[in-house]
């Protein structure tokens, strides 16, 4: 399973491979829907392209409506991920190294 | 070029992926690892992954991504490189190596799924290392210039700095929906650009769509890289190679767009695919990229090094030339020689042998052969690389414990040398392990380390390679042998045999010391089949082995099989060659040395040891030679199997390199003839096979003691 949501926090672990995003776009529509996306990036281990596009995609559907987004306690995979793709900002997420 | 000549490439570079991927795994193991290993290994499986994808090769593709995902984190500082890491990447080599084999049609894929388990398990897992947190990673402040800076883009600037003929590269990288849905990740690549000095100088989000409308096999981003200009073309394009069809790439000199006076050079830009498809990045941001001035720096040893590696880089440019072409080429520097050498003769009988030119004639010769011979020189890392595989199969399945170190992997030898020394090589090592080294019990008992030490090595002595393998165990037990032999009938029961002449009997055909035939060593065969291939390449081979302590085993090479030094000699009216190997020394023997044996045998005394004196007349019955030893001239031979003998010939004329040419090709094959060559005079001199001469004669001649 790539998430889990629990309390308005959208929970992400693993791989976030292709498969994964696709489980995950519903579950971050839901987020926006009710006012704040908070992605929680503790658990994940490996990430790439399709998962660093579909967090940008959320935070564009979030400010669209005013909507929070935050991504809480990201992986050192995750914040070297969106440095590589030089996302880290856009993400507003810490370089890795 | 056709798909089968392209697939031969490719297979061709799964190899050289290998070796290099093993030579990078065995460092590790060795505790010898930087960053850059870890990357020459990811690169090297990235290779083979992106060649297997581009013709088919699903099973292949399908492993190298696994393996290639847990080396991204090993290289991503995600996962430490422990003993138990490092054991998982070797299985994963080995059996990526299968897969490669199987490609090719030389085996049936392996099974992988017990590797792949462990692979995948790896690219789950939580690395124990504390570098690895979940917690943010807090930005590093901008005035501490040890923590955070970009090594990559500082050494970049720098030597764009130093190169001001040469602009930064403007890389534009739009991947494709096709690329994520073939398994590819775009962000390897972006790393690979930053790893040669690229840094993004714009990411183009535009296409992202808001999440109603987002497709999760979509592509929607888009990077612009600035990549210093002291990176060849060619390199950034590289990069790309296996992901071309499926990723639009753009790579221009990045003052192009800045002034627009070079649009048309061809030199400074290129699209590989779809660049008219591409939004340009903003002007100002590429125009001052370009036009940052760097005070000039005198370079720093790290700049010095990178520099340095740079040119290795391009020291190490190789072409791939077709092995008919190059046998060709080698073939005619050969007639090249005899035609010189002839040339030579002729002008020196007309007494112009003086004359400079021919002296720079003969010099530029022999410096054309030398190089054209090179050509076909290998290093011998390519038979050493299968040698850790070897062992650690034979770890696995005898118990024992085995360090293996391995020296002497450049040292170059004639490539059909390579190809065929293989087989030998292989058996020397099983046999080393299977019977030379003890188990771990043994060995503590015997006061050694539990670990048996085995040593490979390469090294040019002489004109000839030596390549040695040696191993601190048991040695050969000489009683067990020679009773074995006895039990055999290969040697007499009351047969007196040395130390050495005992330990040549494990290479007799279907000798066996083996107290339980193993499926390791065969079943005895092996090391009669060592030696003969060993000889087949004109080679020798010999055991040094002391009880409790050890066996070396060293094979000595030709480094070539087109020329031979040898010793010119006449017989009658003939010209014969004797190579210069076989030879311990000539003599025209004293009064008295030697002696007649009575039925027409002669023995020579050479120091108290009586050697057989073999007529080279009477064994090629060419006749018309000087019957009477003492005023012939005696050249004394050592061989392998008969150990030295003498060959009287009439007279010495000459010692020289001579090309070898095949007499089974013109002719037929003929006992005590090896070869034949052209001489200077034009005549045709045929190469004595010292071996078959003396093993001809040895049957109730052998070595006689004082």
């Amino acid at each position: 399973m790539p998430s889990t949501r629990t309390n308005a926090v959208v929970r992400t672990m693993g791989v976030i491979d292709r498969d994964a995003v696709a489980l995950l776009i519903p579950e971050l529509r839901e987020a926006v829907a009710a006012g704040a996306v908070r992605v929680d990036g503790a658990a994940i281990e490996q990430i790439g392209q399709a998962g660093l596009q579909l967090l940008l995609s959320a935070r564009r559907s979030a400010d669209a409506v005013a909507a929070a987004f935050e991504i809480v306690a990201p992986s050192r995979s995750l914040c070297r991920a969106a440095m590589i793709a030089g996302l880290s900002e856009a993400l507003s997420l810490p370089d890795a190294d | 070029m056709t798909g089968d000549e392209i697939q031969q490439i490719f297979f061709q570079e799964c190899d050289e992926g290998l070796s290099a991927a093993e030579a990078g795994l065995l460092l590790c193991q060795a505790g010898a690892q930087d960053e850059e290993t870890i990357n020459t290994i990811f690169r090297a499986v990235h290779s083979i992954k992106g060649g297997a994808g581009a013709f088919g090769f699903a099973a292949l593709q399908s492993f190298t991504h696994h393996f290639e995902t847990v080396l991204d984190r090993v290289r991503s500082d995600e996962l430490a490189l422990t003993p138990a890491v490092l054991a998982t990447l070797l299985a994963a080599f080995d059996t990526l190596a299968d897969h490669v084999t199987a490609i090719r049609g030389q085996d049936a894929a392996p099974d992988d799924a017990a590797i792949l388990a462990r692979l995948q398990s790896l690219a789950r897992a939580r690395d124990a290392s504390p570098a690895d947190t979940a917690a943010p990673i807090p930005p590093a402040p901008a005035t501490m210039p040890d923590a955070g800076f970009d090594l990559d883009a500082l050494l970049a600037g720098l030597n764009a700095a130093a190169l001001p003929g040469r602009p930064p590269w403007r890389v534009i990288v739009r991947p494709e929906a096709a690329a994520l849905a073939g398994g590819s990740e775009p962000l390897l690549l972006l790393r690979e650009l930053k790893a040669i000095g690229g840094r993004i100088v714009d990411v183009d989000t535009g296409a992202v769509p808001d999440l109603d409308r987002f497709d999760a096999d979509g592509a929607y981003l888009a990077w612009t890289f600035e990549v210093p200009g002291a990176a060849e073309k060619a390199a950034i394009a590289e990069i790309f190679d296996f992901i071309a069809d499926d990723c639009a790439v753009s790579i221009t000199a990045a003052d192009e767009d800045m002034d627009g006076v070079c649009p048309s050079d061809a030199d400074t830009a290129d699209a590989v695919s779809g660049a008219a498809a591409l939004p340009a990045p903003a002007l100002d941001e590429v125009a001052a990229a370009a036009v940052e001035t760097v005070p000039p720096a005198p370079p720093t040893g790290l700049v010095a090094e990178r520099r340095g590696a740079e040119r290795r880089a391009q020291d190490a440019q190789t072409i791939r030339v077709d092995l008919d072409k190059l046998d060709r080429l080698v073939n005619l520097v050969g007639e090249l020689v005899i035609t010189q050498s002839m040339l030579s003769q002729r002008l020196l009988m007309r007494g112009l042998g003086s004359i400079d030119e021919l002296g720079d004639l003969d010099h530029l010769t022999r410096e054309l052969q030398d190089s054209a011979m090179s050509i076909r020189a290998q290093p011998v890392r390519w038979v050493f690389s299968r040698v850790p595989r070897i062992v650690r199969e034979l770890e696995a399945s005898t118990g024992k414990r085995v360090r293996l170190e391995v020296e002497g992997e450049a040292t170059e030898l004639d490539k059909t040398v390579i190809e065929r020394i293989g087989e030998p090589l292989t058996h020397l090592i099983r046999n080393a392990v299977d019977h030379g080294i003890e188990d771990p019990a043994r060995r503590i008992a015997a006061g050694k380390p539990a670990e048996g030490r085995l040593r490979l090595s390469a090294e040019h002595r002489g004109g000839r390679i030596l390549i040695i393998v040696s191993d601190d165990g048991a040695g050969i037990d000489r009683t067990r042998v020679l009773a074995k032999a006895v039990e055999k009938g290969i040697v007499a029961p009351d047969a007196r045999l040395s130390d050495e002449e005992i330990d040549h009997l494990i290479f007799a055909p279907g000798f066996s010391t083996a107290q339980q035939v193993s499926n390791i060593s065969g079943r005895g065969v092996g090391m009669d089949v060592v030696k003969q291939n060993v000889l087949a390449l004109g080679g020798r081979i010999s055991i040094q082995s002391v009880p409790g302590r050890g066996s070396t085993f060293t094979l000595a090479l030709p480094l070539t099989l087109a020329i031979l030094d040898g010793m010119i000699v006449s017989v009658a009216d003939q010209t014969y060659i004797i190579p210069l190997t076989h030879i311990v020394e000539s003599l025209r023997p004293a009064a008295g040395a030697v002696k007649s044996m009575g039925n027409g045998q002669h023995v020579l005394n050479v120091r108290g040891t009586y050697l057989p004196v073999l007529a080279v007349a009477e064994q090629l019955a060419i006749g018309a030679s000087s019957p009477d030893p003492s005023s012939a001239v005696l050249i004394v031979v050592e061989t392998e199997v008969h150990g030295q003998a003498v060959l009287m010939v009439d007279a010495i004329n000459d010692q020289r390199q001579v090309v070898i040419k095949s007499l089974e090709t013109h002719y037929r094959q003929i006992d005590g003839v090896a070869g034949a060559t052209i001489l200077g005079d034009g005549r045709v001199a045929l190469i004595l096979d010292v071996e078959s001469l003396v093993a001809h004669r040895a049957a109730g001649a052998d070595r006689i003691a004082a």
